[in-house]
């Protein structure tokens, strides 16, 4: 009976040392296991406290400085406080949260992000060397960017500081087919439209705003 | 010793409580009396027939108590006037035909408060008389949050559902936001039924100077890429997200799939319907530069901004014009506003600041009742005939106006008490379950009173739901109101087995 069970145990022990294969282990072509879907809805969505704090820590900005309606009223402390899930118990006696994202709330999302990602572009292009997710991109006269290698940081940065992680190939090549595309669509300021595309891009996706 | 404050105070006071002299004091273009507004129809954009119903349902925070407006009692009528809250008889107005009264009184402050009051009850009740209805009834509670709540949902009457919810899912079907709910407090509360259509649910928006700056996702932004390559942008993010892993691990996720829903959808339709500019009633200036951003605010605004001047400066203003735009633009068909918990000024003259609401709405009544009710009662209607006055001007169905398919609500969540401190002018009062309701609407038995008041108690009794017949022994509750009402807007309540009230309907 004790034999049994310290083979048993023995076995789940010796199970557990087994190394777990993933894409990083053995490049982005294998994978090691079938992705489960989750089966819990616990899947929730950033409030404006928790959008705030991140977009500030990841574009490196003050939190008033990431989105100001009419260049003056604060997005996530006014304009679109409730409409990003936040409460107005103060200004407005309201004390109960929304049970479920407001109709609103994609509209508020996508004017933050843009706001937010067009002011870092913005930054980072005027102070290259001070870049924090564009950094030193090489700009031609007429606006186009150089596809070296401070490209291709820049679009791992952008993942690193968004999700903690680096892009796949397929994200790595959709952000570079998404410069190409924009190009084929209006060729002016074309580096600067990309870098602020490809952040809101990044930072308007479900993979940020769910947690 | 008085520890009465002056205005200066009062003004420094609510400074170092944030509220900033823009806001205190903001200017006013345009003031006009009750009996200078317009009445001549226009037609403001909206001209598809239709069947909807529109529900505006005012919250009047704090308790309003009927015995001060619509069913004073006079002190001659009362044995005990000198304990109970009856008015002199010069004081209450009647108008012929209607046993409505309304309550005209002038006082010098409110309590503590040095601002003056001038209530003119009188002016609104001459004009609206015969689309007014009351109905007494007793609430369930005397607490302020579950008191609104409870009036809203007949006290949980349709599985939970509010008022508003039922006129959105009813009639609200294919609005992009059928239920919008600008209010505070209980009046703001979703209701509890799950089974409800989300669609029916309420947007709630806390600011409504602000709100319709995000009804685009990109329009209005300084330095925006052009609508081609947000089209772009948006486009990658979609296939990003189908191909991403955290999209394929939580794929049948509630909050995902709704999220996704309201942005390829609705989101689409608010963009494309050009909501941020259909809406927005405000005035280019230099305070607010639209044009510097590409915003052009709609050519209706000055129509609105004619009728509500203060907007920006006073919430009710805002909320009301607010309210006009998304019913009359297509947008809305039940609205929820109404005054909130924080002090109000109008300042349009610096030397003779007046306040518009009191701290806690009509609940300042524990501290100077008479005044209070008279200030907040005035305004209540002030604030409504301009609302009226706007729907009367436009133009829906085949001839008519959208007042003809609208009802306004004045939702309070209970009464006061009925007595005061022997022969005092000014006295405190605390909540009281028995109260009435007014409604405001053509669609009601409107310029009667449902039920009545005993002139002795001040205490409100109920009627026969299909006579009207006066019932001493009866009194009206929170699910027959709220069945009452439905029934009036032409809401089929079989589903939740609501009782019949057809004396409010308009026979």
């Amino acid at each position: 009976m004790h034999l049994k069970v310290l083979l048993i145990i023995a076995t789940m022990f010796l199970g557990s040392c087994k190394k777990v294969k993933t894409n990083e282990d053995s490049g982005s072509s294998a994978t090691s296991f079938d992705l489960v879907e989750a089966r819990k809805e616990n899947l929730k969505l950033k409030r404006v406290n928790q959008l705030t704090r991140s977009l500030s820590k990841i574009l490196a900005m003050n939190e008033n400085q990431l989105c100001l309606e009419l260049g003056k009223i604060p997005c996530t402390s006014q304009a679109h406080k409730v409409s990003l899930g936040g409460l107005a118990a103060y200004d407005n006696s309201q004390y109960e949260y929304n049970k479920e994202s407001t109709i609103t709330a994609p509209l508020a999302l996508d004017r933050l992000v843009l706001s937010a990602c067009n002011i870092r572009a913005s930054l980072d292009m005027v102070n290259p060397a001070q870049g924090v997710i564009y950094k030193n991109l090489d700009i031609t006269s007429d606006g186009r960017i150089t596809k070296d290698d401070n490209f291709k940081k820049s679009i791992q940065t952008l993942y690193q500081r968004a999700f903690l992680r680096n892009p796949t190939a397929s994200e790595y090549t959709a952000m570079e087919n998404l410069y190409v595309d924009i190009y084929d669509k209006n060729s002016i300021g074309v580096g600067r439209n990309w870098a602020v595309l490809s952040c809101y891009t990044v930072l308007s996706s479900i993979e940020f705003i769910f947690y | 010793m008085s520890n009465k404050m002056n205005r200066r105070d009062i003004l420094a006071k609510l400074g170092l409580l944030g509220l900033t002299p823009q806001m205190v004091l903001s200017s006013c273009t345009k003031k006009e009396s009750l009996n200078q507004r317009g009445e001549a129809p226009k037609s403001l954009g909206l001209s598809n027939k239709s069947d909807r119903k529109f529900l505006f349902v005012f919250g009047a925070m704090g308790g309003a108590s009927i015995n001060d407006s619509f069913l004073a009692v006079k002190n001659s009528e009362c044995d005990y006037s000198e304990t109970h809250n009856t008015f002199p008889d010069e004081w209450v107005k009647t108008v012929e035909g209607t046993q409505l009264r309304a309550v005209d009184l002038t006082t010098e402050d409110i309590g503590p408060l040095p601002f003056p009051v001038k209530s003119k009850q009188s002016a609104f009740l001459e004009k609206h008389a015969k689309e007014i209805m009351v109905t007494t009834m007793e609430h369930s509670t005397v607490s302020h949050p579950l008191g609104q709540k409870r009036f809203l949902t007949g006290n949980g009457a349709w599985n939970g559902r509010t008022m508003q919810e039922i006129i959105a899912d009813t009639y609200g079907k294919g609005l992009i936001l059928p239920n919008v709910n600008m209010s505070s407090l209980g009046f703001a509360e979703a209701g509890t039924d799950r089974t409800l259509p989300p669609e029916a649910v309420a947007e709630i928006i806390s600011n409504p100077t602000f709100f319709t700056l995000g009804l685009h996702g990109y329009k209005g932004i300084s330095g925006a890429p052009e609508d081609d390559l947000m089209n772009l942008a948006r486009s990658y993010r979609g296939e990003l997200e189908k191909n991403s892993k955290f999209y394929q691990t939580h794929a049948s996720n509630t909050r995902l799939r709704r999220w996704l829903d309201l942005r390829s959808n609705k989101q689409k339709k608010i963009e494309n319907a050009n909501l941020i500019e259909k809406l927005l009633f405000f005035e280019e200036s230099t305070d607010l530069p639209f044009s510097d951003f590409g915003i052009n605010p709609t050519a209706n605004g000055s129509t609105v901004r004619e009728l509500f001047p203060d907007i920006g400066a006073d919430p009710l203003h805002t909320q009301a014009a607010l309210a006009y735009m998304l019913v009359t633009q297509g947008v809305s068909n039940a609205v929820t506003m109404g005054m909130g918990m924080n002090v109000t000024i109008n300042g349009n003259d610096p030397s003779n600041p007046l306040l518009t609401n009191t701290p806690t709405g009509f609940d300042y009544s524990h501290n100077a009742h008479r005044a209070t009710q008279a200030l907040l009662w005035n305004r209540t209607f002030d604030i409504i005939d301009r609302l009226i006055t706007l729907l009367k001007k436009t133009e829906y169905g085949d001839g008519g106006t959208i007042w003809d398919n609208s009802m306004i609500l004045i939702a309070t969540e209970f009464g006061r008490d009925k007595t005061r401190p022997k022969d005092a002018e000014e006295f405190p009062s605390g909540h009281h379950q028995n109260n009435g309701v007014a409604v405001i609407s053509p669609l009601v038995n409107g310029g009667k009173i449902l039920g009545g008041v005993d002139p002795n108690t001040l205490l409100t009794y109920g009627y026969d739901p299909k006579t009207g017949a006066s019932d001493k022994n009866r009194q009206m509750t929170e699910k027959e109101v709220f069945s009452g009402l439905l029934q009036a807007l032409d809401v089929d309540t079989s589903p939740a087995k609501l009782p019949d009230m057809p004396i409010m309907k308009k026979g």
